[in-house]
């Protein structure tokens, strides 16, 4: 690990040599919210408060072309027709500065999914190749934040490529990854001291202290698997609106949809992000809807990020950041589903609906 | 409040009996949030609670559950006189059967806007909170501060012309007004149509490229109810793009526009839910204005109304 | 525009092939021969029986179909379509000579290795049969790897069988059993009346040394299991291939899970052993 020091008269100076030839994408204030804007002069750095939506937009935008199509001849021509592909995975240096080390985290976990061995997704790859992440311990971690809870920490260095620590008179910085030590290698950091290191030191572990709320997740991708047709799976869906917001704030949230969007002759493949909470979703041609119930799609989400993933990866798919308890318009609270939720309950009580008996239930 | 609560407390523990659920309010993340409740039985009635932070529309609630409630089964709901008129609209365009609702109204003296208070102060550091002598107070860390009403509270409460439910079967009676300076109807709006057209549209342009389409305006509008064939995400037909850009989010809110044109009741909803505060509903509100003028109709005011644009007289002229 | 080289890079890419036949099956299922235009990838599309590729209209999208045909007969990649939604729409409108994409191939594929010298049971209903040929196609071109071969297979009516010309293949051969089953009475069929679950109850093969493998709609898929139990067949005697609301069909767009595990990579071939492991939320 190799240990620097910025003062905060530079950060300024940091920001502009880092956005030089590349997108600096930092979190500022937008009238009432933090978002993660392009770095420039308007931008109103905010290192204190938490952003709305997550950075996960650099690696994985909400849109992006997959291919563009063109056509020979109008479509409907009666005459053969031929079609021409390109595609070209986006490649652009990003760095995103000021993230909470939750969000970094966050990548390594759509590492999983998007670089997996066997399906290396090419336009997440060109992004993810091209990111560096430069984390700032999260010093006053807020009353809904829970990452202890699911593996990682306020300082977690995972997944940053430098982790900065907020201290007296600037930021102490760990060079975490080879990027990460080459830019701190920059001339605007100074040589740390003692003092620096152990007030970075004290500043983690109030930070780690703050965090009283312990979730008991031993063993629960089972429970959850065991719990399945838990009625008690419909009463905490009930307030749920089925709207996309936790999903699309979620750092850890991945699923998209693909559609084409044409016009005249030519038009692109593009992909969006999709959410589990809409009934499209899963719908199938032949109106056939294998979550066309509300419960279905609200325990998708809980199961996904607690038992189907936990299983293919061995990690939990949250960082504990949470926006989704923050943002939700009726109130549901993550924690409340992990801690309350069917395993705490007793013996299961076992809904009508399975495999082949759910018709009665359908819409 | 304290006892319009323990009274409401009593009344739902008479009509659980009668009703799959009744829904309320509970408490939220921060003392200055409410969140839906469930109450199934006695014992959840417990925590039920009412106070001035009471915000959710909880019409949405009918129709759009997994049980069809308030069409297949007889549910019990908590009305302020703003939701009222929601249910009064559903039942005019005959999406709820009455007797299948039983309605308690609520008194309601102007409900606390949480988006407001959050450019004011960190609700999530708030220990306690309360309107009182016109004031709402609130124990943040640094001590005990206090804020005007009129600056924190939603702008629909600054007009509100049905503080009392106008249908109910139970009504728990009590404080409809906190005497707060009113305002005129839709003045922000009357305010934004001063812009000049191009000014005008470069500000909406602005907020759609901040949507995110959540959808979570569409779904928590009462009157949105075309669930899974809805234009903006159904393939079929195509009408607007997945591209989440300030031209297809456009398109997505035209849309919505179109469809809630002359029976949106001002709920505002959809604004108090967008996770990235575009002032949504002003354009609804300003639709319903047109609406207003041209047919001298208000929606959600009377059962027996007919919603003008979801009838054809023949000898209707323009 | 440049013609894009596909490589395996890219698995969103798909690759350009020309309609070279449309056989009109039924009044809604039509079958299209393909053919990838780059022959170094035609000649190197190596599949399996029950794997299954996503089939590009650009303009209007993609949908996930089996191939329908056998490795062992690849003059052409063969996908019959049944006209439903968007897409399927949009294909029979398409002619000889017309370009597609192709992705694939995609999934698993039927045991059939497992299932050498075991006596097949195969059963199919209406579109179903598609990816069920592919296999009895692989099955009857390996024949003296197989005991006895069983088709039940039934349509609505006469006129919405598919693969006539299977058909008369299959009737003809005498190492192979073909019973053939519509759900009504109709003038010129002398053969088998009724739903597929009841005329397999009636044929009752024996679970002896025997694998059944079925494909259908829901319902049908649904009763067949229940007799299929009831004739003693055991759940890893049963194998069956789904179909779910696919998109990406690389395991990464999240929509095709059944509990952790996804159709389109970990399926769509699944035994009945397999399932009872998974969440009901087919």
């Amino acid at each position: 690990m190799t240990l620097k020091f910025l003062p905060s008269e530079r950060l300024q100076d940091l920001l502009e040599e880092l956005s030089r030839n590349r997108k600096l994408i930092v979190p500022a204030k937008s009238e009432a919210m933090i978002l993660f804007q392009d770095f420039g002069e308007d931008v109103h750095l905010d290192l204190a408060n938490l952003s709305r939506l997550s950075a996960k937009e650099a690696a994985f935008p909400q849109t992006e072309t997959l291919l563009s199509f063109g056509y020979e001849k109008e479509t409907e021509s009666s005459e053969p027709n031929k079609v021409a592909l390109q595609c070209e995975p986006k490649e652009k240096e990003t760095i995103v500065f000021g993230l909470r080390p939750c969000d970094a985290r966050a990548h390594l976990l759509l590492d999983k999914v998007y670089l997996d061995d066997r399906y290396p997704d090419p336009y997440y790859g060109a992004r993810r190749g091209n990111l560096t992440l430069i984390s700032l311990t999260c010093a006053r971690p807020q009353k809904t934040c829970f990452c202890t809870s699911v593996g990682g920490s306020p300082s977690d260095r995972e997944g940053s490529d430098i982790l900065l620590t907020q201290i007296e008179g600037g930021f102490l910085a760990e060079g975490v990854s080879e990027k990460g030590k080459n830019i701190i290698a920059l001339n605007l950091f100074q040589n740390s001291t003692q003092e620096n290191e152990e007030q970075a030191e004290a500043v983690k572990k109030r930070a780690a202290e703050s965090l009283t709320l312990a979730l008991d997740l031993n063993g629960i991708e089972k429970r959850l698997m065991d719990n399945f047709e838990n009625e008690l799976w419909s009463e905490l869906s009930a307030p749920c609106l089925n709207c996309g917001i936790c999903t699309y704030v979620c750092p850890t949230c991945h699923c998209f949809n693909i559609t084409d969007e044409q016009r005249g002759l030519s038009g692109q493949r593009i992909r969006t992000w999709d959410s589990c909470m809409y009934p499209l979703f899963t719908l199938e041609t032949s109106g056939h809807n294998p979550r066309s119930l509300k419960l279905q799609r609200f325990r998708q989400r809980f199961n996904h990020k607690f038992s189907y993933y936990p299983s293919l990866y061995g990690e939990f798919l949250c960082v504990g950041c949470g926006r989704c308890i923050l943002s939700c318009p009726a109130g549901i609270d993550i924690r409340e589903v992990l801690k309350e939720s069917p395993m705490h309950r007793g013996a299961p009580r076992r809904m009508k609906i399975g495999l082949f008996s759910r018709e009665h239930l359908e819409r | 409040m304290k006892e319009v609560e323990s009274r409401l407390k009593e009344e739902v523990k008479k009509i659980l009996d009668e009703v799959a659920y009744v829904v309320g309010y509970q408490e939220g993340l921060t003392p200055l949030s409410a969140r839906p409740l469930f109450i199934r039985n006695p014992k959840e009635v417990d925590r039920l609670v009412y106070n001035d932070f009471c915000a959710p529309n909880l019409a949405n609630y009918v129709k759009k559950s997994d049980q069809k409630i308030g069409i297949d089964q007889k549910v019990g709901l908590i009305v302020k006189g703003c939701d009222c008129r929601s249910v009064v609209q559903l039942l005019q365009e005959g999406i709820l059967k009455r007797e299948n609702l039983i309605l308690i109204g609520v008194p309601c003296r102007g409900m606390i806007s949480f988006k407001k208070i959050e450019k004011l102060f960190d609700p999530l550091e708030t220990y306690l909170a309360e309107v009182r002598d016109k004031k709402l107070k609130v124990h943040l860390a640094q001590g005990e501060e206090s804020y005007h009403l009129e600056d924190v509270v939603f702008e629909k409460c600054l007009w509100c012309e049905t503080r009392e439910p106008l249908v109910v079967d139970i009504m728990i009676q009590g404080p409809l007004s906190l005497e707060l300076e009113q305002k005129e109807k839709d003045f922000d709006i009357v305010e934004l149509e001063q812009k000049e057209p191009a000014e005008l549209f470069d500000f909406w342009t602005a907020q759609f490229e901040k949507c995110i389409r959540c959808y979570a305006c569409r779904n928590a509008c009462p009157l949105c109810y075309c669930q899974d064939n809805c234009l903006a995400d159904t393939r079929q037909p195509h009408w607007l793009g997945q591209q989440t850009d300030a031209l297809n989010n456009f398109m997505y809110h035209m849309i919505r526009a179109m469809h809630v044109v002359g029976r949106c009741t001002g709920c505002q909803e959809c604004e108090r839910v967008c996770p990235v505060d575009i002032p949504i509903s002003k354009i609804f509100r300003k639709t319903s204005m047109i609406t207003q003028q041209l047919f001298d109709y208000i929606p959600g005011m009377k059962v027996e109304d007919v919603p003008p644009l979801l009838t054809f007289k023949k000898d209707e002229k323009f | 525009m440049a013609e894009n080289v596909v490589g395996p890079k890219n698995p969103y890419l798909p690759q350009i092939a020309t309609i070279k036949k449309i056989v009109v099956e039924t009044g809604n299922i039509k079958s299209f021969y393909l053919v990838l235009n780059d022959t170094r990838h035609m000649e190197n599309f190596a599949f399996e029986p029950g794997q299954v590729a996503q089939l590009s209209l650009f303009g209007v999208g993609e949908a996930t179909f089996g191939l329908a045909n056998s490795p062992t007969r690849r003059e052409t990649l063969q996908f019959s379509v049944m006209k439903a939604g968007e897409v399927t729409s949009a294909l029979h409108d398409l002619a000889v000579g017309d370009q597609i994409g192709l992705r694939g191939p995609l999934g698993n594929w039927f045991p059939y290795q497992d299932m050498k010298g075991k006596n097949v049971v195969i059963i199919g209903g209406g579109i179903g049969i598609a990816p069920l040929r592919s296999l009895i196609q692989y099955m009857l071109d390996t024949r003296d790897d197989y005991n006895e071969i069983t088709i039940i297979y039934g349509a609505r009516s006469p006129q919405d069988l598919c693969y006539q010309e299977d058909r008369e293949e299959w009737e003809k051969r005498n190492d192979v059993d073909l019973i053939l089953t519509v759900d009504r009475e109709f003038p010129g069929w002398d053969k088998r009346v009724g739903f597929v679950p009841t005329v397999l109850k009636e044929v009752a093969p024996s679970p002896k040394n025997a694998v059944a493998v079925t494909c259908g709609p829901p319902i049908m898929i649904k009763l067949v299991l229940q007799e299929l139990e009831a004739l003693g067949f055991k759940d890893d005697q049963i194998i069956t291939t789904l179909e779910k609301r696919m998109k990406c069909g690389i395991g990464k767009c999240g929509r095709c899970n059944i509990g952790p595990k996804y159709v389109c990579v970990d399926g769509p071939v699944f035994s009945l052993a397999q399932l009872r492991q998974l969440p009901d939320e087919l």
